[in-house]
């Protein structure tokens, strides 16, 4: 009995630490005064309207969805492939486990360094910071998520299927798009979700990669420099948006919703 | 049997890196012909009928079924890929463990192979499926996954979908051997029926019963070669091989029904 209350008592406190700030920064969203402030002195929604009605939030906002899709479109796509040649038909070869550590790599380098290291990297490969620099540099910590989570995903599947397909004469192309990607859709759906957040919340590369343009910088800049609370406002929308995103990868983690394709 | 061969694999071997898994195998099946293949683990019995319909590819040897050569065209140059899958068709194949896809109900996993690759339309398809699922007592499961059905219930929507592609043969490997005892029947008696219907099959099986009651010949393999065949009741009756001798005393107390 005892020992369940503390667990209580220190659940609360963890909660209370974690989630502390960001009650903090809700309750300065709704603020009615002109600056960042806790308490607010009254509650209004008027800086959720200056949020929304700000150009370069909105612009900011536009560009970072871009940035967000194309680096999922790329990122999925080529972690899906690593991880089909890393599972698939001839994907047994010696070394694999080298060559899948090998791709795991940017996940373990901090993201400052990561951003240093790519910038002139880009500019040697003729691409000034920008949309596609920032593109491809998400990309780089996108395709080694998507491959893992896709990696976990074939882990589940029965090579075994692939011998009932060509017993009957499918494919291998075939049986690929009727019976493995429907059975691995869900790892293939949480990695697009996982990249897109990852993309869309990201500073350290974007810093080094874009021109100041994307959706966290501008917030910070508006921090930095003018600090009203439609910062906040604009956070509390994002934190909103990235809870929308977790809610529908846990549905497809728990495979609800998911696997619903026709023979 | 006096029927025409349709099935005449010739030299068959089959290696595994350094291994030999199946050495020189020569095997006939003639037209309406049930086939049972016994033989203790590992003698190579999947990897033979892998070898068959090319599920596996041999290092030697050739099978041929009716006029087709398997891997070859019929200017005897290499097939592709496709022709390969094409041909691979001619060959029904039931597996130890059902290989039902998992994400497609019953009807779809025997609509699969007729909407795919013989391109039939999708009601058509359907109605097919349905077809051959009532022919196996599974009017009320079309609708259902893999997953909400029994073992036996599986293997036969197994064997449907290999029927719905209309094979000239169909090869079953240990059909029975993944199910609880209780369930092993209502397979066994819907291969009877098929074996009755004059369906040709290729059948590893350590149900002797049946063996004895519907096979028109058995083949003992060891080591990767076929060690003795004959009528059933001979081979088991009076065996003259000693591994053969061996292989039924171990067997016969467990596995009879
Ligand atoms: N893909 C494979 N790679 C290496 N060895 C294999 C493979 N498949 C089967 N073998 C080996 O070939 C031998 C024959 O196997 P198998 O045909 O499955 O025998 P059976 O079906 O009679 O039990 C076994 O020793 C097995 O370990
Ligand atoms: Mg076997």
């Amino acid at each position: 009995m005892r020992s369940a209350w503390l667990l209580g008592a220190f659940v609360a406190l963890v909660l209370l630490f974690l989630l502390g700030p960001l009650l903090i920064a809700i309750a300065v969203a709704f603020s009615s005064g002109e600056r960042i402030g806790f308490p607010p002195p009254g509650l209004s929604l008027r800086w959720f309207a200056d949020a929304l009605g700000n150009e370069q939030f909105r612009d900011a906002a536009a560009r970072s969805l871009w940035v967000a899709l194309a680096a999922t479109v790329i990122s999925v796509v080529a972690g899906t492939g690593a991880a089909v040649a890393l599972t698939q038909g001839q994907g047994r070869f010696a070394g694999r486990a080298w060559v899948q550590a090998f791709i795991m790599l940017p996940l373990a380098i901090p993201g400052i360094v990561l951003g240093l290291a790519l910038l002139p990297t880009a500019i040697m490969l003729g691409l000034r910071p920008g949309f596609w620099a920032t593109v491809l540099g998400h990309a780089v910590v996108g395709i080694p998520y998507s491959a893992y989570l896709v990696l976990a995903a074939f882990a589940q599947y029965d090579p075994a299927l692939d011998r009932a397909s060509a017993s009957l004469g499918v494919g291998p192309w075939r049986s690929f798009l009727r019976v493995t990607l429907p059975l691995i859709r869900p790892g293939i759906v949480s990695a697009a979700i996982c990249t897109f957040l990852l993309s869309f919340d990201n500073v350290a590369l974007s810093l080094f990669l874009s021109r100041g343009d994307t959706l966290p910088l501008r917030l910070m800049q508006h921090i930095q420099f003018t600090a009203t609370p439609a910062v906040a406002a604009a956070s509390v929308m994002l934190v909103l948006l990235s809870l929308g995103a977790m809610l529908m990868l846990g549905r497809v983690l728990r495979g609800r919703g998911t696997i619903r394709i026709a023979g | 049997m006096v029927t025409p061969v349709l099935v005449e694999a010739r030299g068959i071997t089959k290696r595994f890196g350094p291994r030999t898994v199946l050495e020189d195998v020569d095997l006939d099946v003639h037209e309406g012909e049930t086939v049972v293949i016994i033989g203790a683990s590992g003698s190579g019995k999947t990897t033979f009928l892998r070898c068959l319909n090319r599920l596996e590819t041999p290092e030697t040897g050739q099978v041929r079924i009716a006029d087709v050569t398997l891997g070859r065209r019929s200017d005897g140059r290499p097939a592709d890929e496709r022709e390969l899958s094409q041909q691979r068709r001619l060959f029904g194949f039931v597996f130890q463990r059902f290989n039902l896809f998992p994400h497609l109900t019953a009807m779809q996993n025997v609509a699969l192979g007729p909407r795919r690759v013989l391109g039939v339309r999708r009601a058509e398809a359907e109605a097919r499926a349905v077809h051959e699922l009532t022919r196996l007592g599974l009017a009320e499961h079309v609708g259902k996954r893999p997953g909400q059905l029994s073992g036996g219930q599986q293997q036969r929507v197994a064997i449907a979908r290999a029927l719905a592609m209309d094979p000239r043969v169909i090869l079953f490997d240990e059909p029975t051997s993944a199910l609880d005892p209780e369930l092993v029947q209502e397979v066994l008696d819907a291969m009877r029926a098929l074996a009755g219907e004059g369906m040709t099959m290729v059948v590893v099986t350590h149900e002797m019963r049946f063996a004895r009651s519907v096979a028109h010949r058995a083949v003992f393999m060891a080591d990767g070669r076929i060690v003795e065949q004959g009528v059933p009741n001979d081979l088991f009756g009076a065996p003259r091989d000693e591994r053969l001798r061996r292989f039924l005393r171990h067997l016969e107390p467990h596995h009879d029904r």
